[in-house]
């Protein structure tokens, strides 16, 4: 079973949409969000190579590019979240590009800038009520 | 008290958000055209129990764009692929808001409940 931990969100907009993680054999992934796939919220996940991933990070890479040009050419979706924030992988198999409903459109390049280092949030309990801003 | 659209954990909006106290314009992708209720529901209300390695106050406000351009964007990613954009007209009584990125115009957006959505918002 092949776990990795989320470093960073590259790409925000209700929810993740995609980040990049680090694996236990200290490689770099990326990871996007793909939907609800057999009623869990997935992503899909490849591993990228450290070049390939700052080019993307640059906005000199698009995303698709990167997914299709992973080391190996394996994929992963993500299954239920396993401990202390890892995502749990699940290999996939054939090819990446028969399923186009887990790609993005060619051209998706990620702005230049700082991206949000991911940090564990204090769980927090559903609030009971509304309350007014401080 | 303030009443907003969906209940918020203590302090939230933050102290650095800022009351929607004139006309602006967002964006927002929706399902719906014309748009619904529930394409202006958080993420916490349309996951319930999930855990998010997010603060619960982002989880509770709603995804806009200042910049269309940056909504256009998003509908490359795989889960919003055909999706559509709406205007939003924000105003006086709108709620809180705040810029909640460092590369691009997304903006997160706690609606007060009074706020009629539907009226001021338009696919376009």
């Amino acid at each position: 079973m092949k776990a990795i931990t989320p470093t960073a969100i590259l790409d925000y907009y209700d929810g993740v949409q995609i980040f990049s993680g680090r694996g236990a054999d200290g490689g770099d992934y990326v990871g996007v969000f793909v939907g609800l796939v057999d009623k869990i919220d997935r992503y899909l996940v490849t591993a990228a190579s450290p070049e390939r991933l700052r080019q993307f990070l640059d906005g000199k890479l698009d995303l698709l590019t990167l997914l299709l040009e992973s080391p190996g050419g394996e994929w992963y979706l993500t299954d239920d979240d396993g401990e202390a924030g890892a995502l749990i992988l699940q290999p996939q198999s054939g090819p990446l590009t028969d399923h186009d409903e887990f790609l993005p459109l060619p051209d998706l390049f990620l702005p230049g800038g700082p991206y949000e280092t991911l940090t564990e949030q204090p769980e927090q309990e559903p609030a009971p009520a509304a309350v007014s801003p401080a | 008290m303030l009443i907003y659209r969906e209940p918020l954990p203590e302090d939230c909006p933050p102290e650095t958000a800022e009351e929607i106290d004139h006309p602006r314009i967002v964006y927002r992708r929706v399902r719906n055209n014309p748009p619904t209720d529930d394409d202006f529901r958080s993420q916490r209300a349309e996951n319930p129990s999930k855990k998010f390695n997010l603060s619960e106050c982002q989880a509770r406000g709603v995804s806009v764009f200042v910049e269309r351009e940056d909504l256009e964007e998003l509908l490359k990613r795989p889960n919003f692929k055909g999706g559509q954009i709406a205007q939003v007209t924000l105003d006086n009584g709108a709620g809180y808001i705040e810029h909640t990125s460092r590369r691009n115009s997304h903006h997160t957006w706690w609606p007060l409940a009074a706020y009629n959505i539907l009226a001021v918002c338009l696919v376009t």
